[in-house]
């Protein structure tokens, strides 16, 4: 499709575009409040973008911009879910966004950033040329980077975007090499045609290779092991709402890339979406994406146990997250994608409430050493209770959405007789047990040192949280609508 | 709404109640907690005046009573699906009396009355749940809602060592509950069409392959054995009995325990028959290493609590072994030892709370007398040791015969061998009585008031109880007889 034409497909991110304009002219013109001013308007223009991509749910699966992008279901879902994401964060930096805040010191910087990371996510779930997603990549990447260093008077702010920059530089550079090795192996840059070719190419150590740096990337953004080592300081040194976008926004920016790779390089188009994806170019794909989830889980899930600053546990707990969600692809069918996106939608809601709950700890005591949270549960019982809810659906017990989405992923390992696989992902889930319970524990066991005298949490945090918390509740035991939405996403492609 | 549900989900009403109490009115959140399990128990007495004894249940539908059926989430074919039958129905009175009873038992707990009775209503749900549920998904999340009231009720009433204690007891059981829900998937995903459906389940399993069978038994064996606690498994048993508060202790014996067995018999047994006849063996030879190294350990404890905990594991040794036995009399006298455990094990946890109320500690050793300063107690406490001991005209006595009988003849080696036990456990429980009760008198513990009436409202009934059952079993076979025989006629 041609440019004039394909415009009117692409209406979401020219929304999120003009809306950026905006935001920098505001910081410009306003004399104060421009961090306020800059989150409404990012608010309003990340939710028409959701509106538009809404309205326009049901034109099918097409090819725009000259085969570049993709627009189809799957799209629609993520541009909807990076929507709700980028508006979640947006009410979680409400309590920074004063003047004098963290974030609003600064003025509207830290949304105009936020917003090109997500124009760059919105293009990178549909980008299916090699050279665009690795410009929507970059579009990401580096708002992150200076994001990540916020803070850069502190010495952890500077390392946390240092490291963030030297390992994505790396990153993007092994992905960049192996999409060299793709074209060189098959004369394509559109990742559906290189799919094709592959069939045809004999399985050999340089497609193996290619396979493994293309999925570099993305399992840099997703925080995949061995390219998770930003994670833990770049969430420690990071503002506390930008590493919650972190965790939630680009991870699911990197899985949309990898699943997309995944299915594009390793099936080619397959028309049903519940039948299994054959391997292409000799590859196990299965096997490399398994072994992938195995260490991911058990290496973040191992650390995790260690960890005292509760920044650096909800890293490694997302680098364990990121390998269950490995699991799912692993499992090389449709059920395992709907399962991948039902999780990512549950993770959103629970991971965003737990760093909420750290944040606001993080005000109220100046700390986010596992020590501040002893006595919340009797200090706080609301906020001790939906932090324990959000924790038992991060283990993945019952009654809570994140019991379905574990469910939902095992059973895609089970269809496909990974028996292997599930055991080692349900091992993992008693492991990350021990360290989600200590939270609980210190919560509601040990007592508190000395109760501090005045509340300083506000009202719009408590709010969002509750808001996070239902629908954890509520999708535990009536998950119907969300499975419909996980079949929708990844019915076309 | 039909019975089953009211019964299941009234404790939380009550809990949603007690949630919007204000911390200062304890009385208001206590009586609030007897209403709560007083109904559900209210309710299931009144469905024992109406049970039709004829029924059968286990394995379809039309034999299951007050069955009631809702479509819960289609795409995956998950449906509400409760109803008893006399495998579940003993256990849903025995939880309906221990429950309230237990309420009485927390009289004492005065941290955080209002969290106390929140968690124990959830859990009081989860185990109606558990034993209603006739749909897999639903009895997977009741049977893991129990876990978490349970590991804040340790947790935060228990005593010294609870933190060990309580996240002990929550890993050992997460370990099973993920090995079942393994196995529950490969189930569903075996079955055709797809179901979690437990009766269709049961009506898929003639064509599952034996090798699937027995990899799938072996899942839910391990899953249910860490329950009941079967050894190996039964290491968090002796640490979370000894850390919860005694009305949590009365309910982790009474009840929780027995979700092992249920599970067993409600599903792995019909629904997995060859693995079934392939572990049945094994499960017998765990059995008896359960009677007699529970009953050895049993005897080496000097804390009365472990005592008390280590015999628990003795006692559900009997039960595996006539569960094992695959006969009529030997599951009917498995399930019988399971209700009177429930009664026996409940009195003898409420027993050593009331005197560690009194002396603060449990030391057996140091104790001596206490017969002539708490006579009523005492007179008490010997009936329940004596009924544990296995005394005939009470019903211990009648469980641990059946299921010896029935056992004997088909494992005869092994049944020889499980009889030590019941010696061995008239040693500890004799010795115990020597010098807890009687022997010397001790001054430090003159002046103990003898059981108050709220406490000796709790004994009271399962005393009288265990009388009745040993001397008129029939009371309780009547209703598991026809069940427990179906499931053997499963397994052919």
């Amino acid at each position: 499709m041609e440019t004039v034409e394909s415009l009117r497909y692409f209406v979401p991110e020219l929304i999120l575009t003009g809306t950026l304009v905006l935001v920098i002219i505001a910081d410009v013109a306003m004399k104060k409040r421009k961090a306020l001013s800059a989150a409404w308007l990012t608010g309003i223009g990340v939710s028409a973008a959701a509106l538009a991509a809404l309205a326009n749910a049901d034109q099918g699966s097409l090819l725009i911009f000259y085969d570049t992008t993709a627009i189809d279901p799957f799209v629609t879902f993520f541009r909807i879910f990076f929507s709700v994401v980028g508006v979640g964060v947006l009410v979680f930096t409400a309590p920074h966004a004063a003047d004098d805040g963290a974030i609003g010191r600064r003025g509207g910087e830290f949304y105009s950033l936020m917003l090109t990371t997500l124009i760059g996510a919105y293009l990178l779930v549909g980008a299916v040329n090699i050279v665009m997603i690795f410009i929507a990549l970059e579009l990401i990447s580096i708002p992150s980077y200076v994001m990540a260093g916020y803070f850069k008077e502190d010495e952890k702010g500077s390392e946390a975007s240092t490291k963030y920059i030297i390992y994505g530089a790396f990153a993007s550079g092994a992905m960049m090499y192996g999409f060299s090795l793709l074209y060189g192996l098959t004369g394509h840059t559109n990742i559906y045609e290189i799919g094709s070719a592959l069939r045809t190419v004999e399985p050999g150590i340089g497609l193996l290779v290619a396979v493994i740096l293309t999925l570099a990337g993305a399992g840099y953004k997703m925080s995949m092991v061995p390219f998770h080592f930003w994670a833990p300081d770049v969430y420690e040194g990071a503002p506390t709402p930008a590493a919650a976008f972190f965790s939630v926004g680009p991870k699911a920016a990197g899985v949309a890339l990898l699943a997309r790779l995944v299915w594009s390089l390793g099936a080619g188009p397959v028309s049903e979406s519940t039948g299994s994806w054959f391997a292409a170019g000799g590859l196990s794909w299965s096997s490399i994406l398994a072994a992938f989830a195995v260490i991911t889980m058990t290496l973040g899930n191992l650390a995790a146990l260690r960890q005292t600053n509760l920044k650096r546990l909800l890293a490694y707990s997302g680098v364990a997250h990121a390998g269950y969600i490995l699991m799912g692809l692993a499992a090389f069918s449709g059920l395992g994608l709907q399962a991948v996106l039902f999780y990512l939608v549950v993770y959103f809601f629970a991971n965003l409430a737990f760093f909420l709950v750290v944040d606001m700890v993080e005000r109220e005591k100046g700390t986010v050493d596992i020590e501040a949270f002893a006595g919340l549960g009797s200090r706080r019982p609301m906020l001790g209770v939906a932090l324990v809810i959000v924790l038992f659906s991060l283990t993945g017990l019952p009654f809570t959405a994140g019991f379905v989405g574990k469910l939902y992923l095992l059973s895609a390992l089970i269809e496909k007789q990974l028996y292997w696989l599930a055991i080692i992902g349900v091992a993992n889930s008693v492991v990350s047990l021990w360290y989600y319970m200590r939270v609980a524990k210190t919560m509601f066991f040990d007592e508190a040192e000395q109760i501090p005298a005045s509340s300083t949490i506000g009202l719009v945090q408590p709010v969002l949280l509750a808001v996070l918390v239902v629908p954890v509740l509520v999708f535990g035991l009536f998950f119907g609508p969300l499975i419909d939405l996980a079949r929708f996403a990844s019915g076309l492609f | 709404m039909g019975y089953l549900t009211i019964i299941a989900f009234f404790p939380i009403l009550g809990a949603l109640v007690i949630l919007f109490t204000p911390k200062d009115k304890p009385l208001i959140i206590r009586w609030t907690a007897v209403v709560s399990t007083a109904i559900p128990f209210a309710i299931g007495l009144y469905l024992w005046s109406i049970w039709d004894y004829a029924m059968i249940g286990a394995t379809t539908e039309a034999g299951f009573q007050f069955v009631e059926k809702v479509p819960w989430i289609k795409q995956f074919n998950i449906t509400y699906f409760v109803g008893i039958d006399g495998l579940s129905f003993p256990l849903i009175l025995l939880t309906g009396l221990l429950t309230f009873l237990s309420v009485f038992a927390s009289w004492g707990i005065e941290k955080g009355v209002k969290g106390f009775h929140i968690l124990f209503l959830l859990l009081t749900t989860g185990m109606y749940g558990t034993f209603i549920a006739l749909d897999f998904f639903l009895f997977y999340v009741f049977w893991e809602l129990m876990l978490l009231p349970m590991y804040f009720l340790i947790g935060i009433w228990g005593g010294p060592r609870r933190e060990y204690a309580a996240i002990k007891f929550f890993i050992y059981t997460l370990i099973g509950s993920v090995l079942i829900l393994l196995g529950m998937l490969t189930l569903y995903f075996t079955s055709d069409p797809h179901t979690f459906n437990m009766l269709e389940l049961i009506g898929n399993a003639a064509g599952w392959a034996r090798s699937l069978q027995i990899w799938v038994f072996l899942a839910f064996y391990i899953g249910f054995a860490i329950k009941i606690p079967a050894f190996p498994f039964h290491t968090w048993l002796p640490d979370a009995h000894v850390e919860a508060p005694t009305p949590i202790s009365v309910i982790l014996a009474g009840v929780l325990l027995k979700m092992g067995v249920y599970g067993l018999l409600r599903i792995s047994f019909p629904m997995l028959p060859e693995g079934t006849v392939w572990f049945a063996y094994w499960l017998a030879f765990i059995g008896v290493i359960n009677i007699v190294y529970g009953a050895l350990v049993a005897m080496a404890q000097s804390d009365f609590k472990k005592l008390v905990a280590y015999s628990s594991i003795s006692h559900m040794g009997f039960v595996m072994l006539g569960m094992a036995s695959l006969t009529t009399l030997g599951m009917n006298g498995a399930m019988f030892q399971v209700i009177s455990h429930g009664l026996l094990s409940g009195g003898l946890f409420l027993l050593v709370g009331i005197i560690y109320d009194r002396a603060h500690h449990r030391d057996i050793d140091r104790f001596g007398g206490l017969g002539v300063h708490m006579p009523r107690f005492t007179g008490i406490s010997i009936v329940i040791l004596m009924g544990s001991l296995g005394l005939p005209g009470m019903s211990g006595f009648i469980g641990e015969v059946m299921s010896l009988l029935g056992a004997f003849t088909v494992y005869r080696t092994l049944t020889i061998i499980s009889i030590s036990g019941l010696i061995l456990t008239a040693v500890y429980i004799l010795w115990t009585i020597q010098r807890v009760y009687l022997g010397k008198l001790k001054d430090e513990y003159k002046g103990f008031p003898d059981v108050s009436t709220r406490e000796a409202f709790t004994l009271i009934p399962l005393v009288i109880l265990t009388i009745i059952f040993g001397i008129f079993p029939g009371i309780l076979l009547n209703i598991m007889d026809k069940t427990l025989q179906q499931i053997i006629n499963v397994i052919g």
